[in-house]
């Protein structure tokens, strides 16, 4: 898939485990597996504003384009 | 829920008290017809002519007894897909798949039958017969389409199911 998501890259700079993030943006750790191994097809704005919100971060360290 | 159990149940009472003895007496109808060929007088009482060559009746036989079997394929794999909906899987592969085996089985044997039955009049009473009124072939051809556009609609469905589970 064209789009990367760098989440493990902002949890490990935060020092920060996947089902402590989960668990603040109150989504299930599957559903945060889903996204970060590229699984998933869409993030609803909601997960991104939450995530965002959490790690202080912007939608862009997250989201990378890469082309295929 | 109710409606399903209502539908399976007599899905199960048509192929216990229909589908399987149509198969085994079919199967040894067939096989008796060749030593005994007086049983194919009931041609007659079925509305055709009974001067018909003894092989061409025989032969006709053995091609109904082939559509009853298509059929009750068809029933077979519908009741399967059944067993699916109760274990609350209705978009399983094995289902849509069905659906559209189903449809062009009944496709397939209703223009076979219409085809076959157009012959048999010829055949059998020297009549040109075409059915432009509602006609069981008619029925069985619109049944098949319907089964392969299910068979499409359980697809779309299956595809919106994954995409909206796999949005975070």
């Amino acid at each position: 898939m064209a789009i990367l998501i760098n989440l493990d890259i902002q949890l490990a700079k935060r020092d920060m485990k996947s089902y402590e993030l989960a668990e603040q943006i109150g989504i299930t750790t599957a559903n945060l597996s889903i996204l970060k191994t590229g699984k998933a097809r869409a993030i609803r704005f909601s997960t991104l504003e939450a995530i965002c919100k959490v790690l202080d971060c912007q939608p862009a360290d997250i989201l990378e384009y890469v082309p295929d | 829920m109710r409606k399903l159990i209502i539908l399976n149940t007599i899905i199960d009472f048509i192929w216990i008290l229909s589908c399987i003895p149509i198969l085994i007496l079919g199967f040894g109808f067939i096989i008796y017809m060749f030593f005994n060929p007086e049983i194919l007088e009931i041609w007659q009482t079925n509305g055709f002519d009974s001067n018909a060559p003894i092989w061409i009746k025989q032969f006709a036989t053995v091609i109904f007894y082939g559509i009853a079997c298509g059929l009750i394929f068809a029933v077979f794999l519908f009741r399967k897909t059944l067993c699916y909906f109760r274990r609350k899987k209705p978009f399983d592969s094995y289902v849509i798949e069905s659906y559209n085996t189903i449809g062009k089985i009944l496709i397939g044997l209703s223009l076979f039958s219409m085809v076959f039955m157009f012959m048999m009049q010829l055949v059998f009473n020297s009549k040109l017969v075409i059915d432009l009124g509602v006609s069981p072939y008619l029925l069985l051809l619109s049944l098949g389409l319907f089964f392969m556009v299910l068979s499409e609609s359980f697809k779309i469905a299956k595809h919106a199911k994954n995409d909206s589970e796999l949005t975070i």
